[in-house]
């Protein structure tokens, strides 16, 4: 457990803040989630595959989370702005556009894709794993990331249409 | 066996550099550090006890679910005949957490009675030697004191609650839990003094059966409480101090504390607020949360 924790728990973080989690909401999911993890370690045992079983938690956590949070979407988008703030640096300015882009191509992505897409592209796990994680056959996982990249590039070079200025 | 699959953007020289950058950016994402400190502080003790169930026998207890399962279905078509002969239920041969957390829940259930006593005579005794609770409960007899002491005049129950029977407590969180967004529970709460009967059946014979629930719950009542926060702060500082009396010294005290906080500020109640701030100065002079309560 504590060698998944020191290990993973970045990777839970990243994953948490892409299922869409405020960064002040974060402590308390990522302790959720490794409290799923405690409960359910014999589950890992059999599947091997840490990050992507990680992930697989993260979303469910995240998950009933949101639908409880949903309800309240004006007040977190009141308070988005203030909290990712916390800990920036100046000269991280641009490091931070370019990681709000990122959550912001994410998050227009159906959940679907977007896992597909986090996990291979972004945390570069296996397919297979990444299959096994979601539930889904591989082929389909294959057919979500290539959406999602579709997706993602006609975004990226729209917004470049829309700011090509912008440095 | 990557060989067949594609090749990701970032290998991708025609990748557009602004996503690159941006995939870049998420690969490393903020700096989690302090962040995964707390937490890891805060789970303590947990992140080094042994799983809920035996490494070594997890597998096998995992597989026997099925089996545990269909009994389970079996038995439900029979309830009287249940309820006439409890002891059935022992047949299970491992019982292990997914059980439980079926059992649970119906625990809350209008005929609690024969449900509650079932699962407790098939507590595994392995859960009963390696469970959270067990931690839990020794952590709150350590640190109970203070974190209470603090808030005796609003709770003075609490320690003895949660000394007493952590896990009891959460059996009937775990029946609550689903009704939280209702707002039943808050209701419930007035209640919370007379404990339901299935309680003293479930924790009189397996002190540490709730182990794979309680603290789950233990966040969603947090969540449940800041989710009511915009629009009905008194009813979140309701389900704050429901979670006060069962989680005295839970994993979330500070969260409930700065939560508690901003609903009394809300409410208008800014000497209550105040003095609790001071509280919570003395007692985690270094949390970070001081930041958001000082503004």
């Amino acid at each position: 457990m504590r060698a998944l924790f020191d290990e993973h728990g970045a990777f839970v973080c990243r994953s948490l803040r892409v299922l869409g989690v405020r960064e002040q909401d974060l402590d308390d999911l990522l302790q959720e989630v490794f409290l799923v993890v405690y409960q359910r370690l014999h589950d890992y045992e059999e599947r091997g595959s840490a990050r992507a079983w990680l992930y697989s938690i993260c979303t469910r956590v995240a998950r009933a989370q949101r639908r409880r949070a949903w309800r309240r979407r004006e007040e977190i988008r009141a308070e988005l702005p203030e909290a990712a703030v916390e800990a920036s640096q100046h000269q991280r300015v641009v490091d931070r556009e370019a990681l709000a882009l990122g959550h912001e191509l994410l998050e227009r992505l159906p959940r679907d894709q977007r896992d597909v897409f986090w996990l291979y592209e972004v945390e570069e796990i296996p397919m297979a794993e990444i299959a096994q994680a979601l539930g889904c056959p591989l082929q389909t996982a294959y057919s979500r990331l290539r959406k999602a990249r579709e997706r993602i590039l006609t975004e990226v070079q729209l917004a470049a249409s829309q700011e090509p200025d912008h440095a | 066996m990557r060989d067949d699959a594609p090749r990701r953007l970032k290998h991708d020289p025609g990748a557009p550099p602004a996503l690159s950058r941006a995939l870049d950016a998420l690969r490393k994402g903020g700096d989690d550090r302090a962040r995964l400190e707390r937490v890891g502080a805060r789970l303590g003790e947990l992140l080094d006890a042994p799983p809920p169930i035996a490494t070594s026998a997890g597998a096998a207890a995992y597989k026997g679910t099925v089996l545990k399962l269909i009994v389970g279905g079996l038995l439900l078509l029979a309830p009287l005949a249940w309820l006439m002969r409890g002891e059935e239920s022992t047949k299970p041969v491992k019982p292990q957490p997914t059980e439980l957390a079926q059992a649970q829940p119906r625990i809350g259930a209008p005929e609690p009675p024969k449900i509650a006593s079932a699962p407790s005579a098939v507590l595994p005794a392995v859960a009963r030697e390696q469970t959270p609770s067990a931690l839990l409960g020794e952590r709150a007899e350590r640190k109970t004191s203070n974190v209470v002491a603090a808030r005796a005049r609003r709770a003075p129950t609490a320690t003895r609650q949660i000394a007493d029977a952590p896990s009891e407590r959460s059996a009937t969180d775990v029946a609550e839990t689903p009704e939280l967004d209702q707002g039943p529970v808050a209701a419930q709460e007035q209640q919370e003094p007379a404990a339901p009967k299935p309680e003293k059946a479930v924790a009189a014979v397996k002190p540490a059966a709730t182990d794979t629930l309680p603290m789950p719950s233990e966040a969603q009542l947090l969540l449940a409480a800041r989710k009511a926060m915009p629009d009905e702060p008194e009813r979140a500082l309701r389900l704050l101090s429901q979670h006060q009396k069962r989680f005295a010294d839970g994993l979330f005290v500070p969260e409930r504390e700065v939560l508690s906080i901003e609903a009394l500020r809300s409410l208008g109640r800014s000497a209550e607020a105040n003095v609790r701030l001071q509280q919570f100065k003395a007692q985690y002079p270094d949390s970070f949360h001081l930041r958001r309560l000082q503004r």
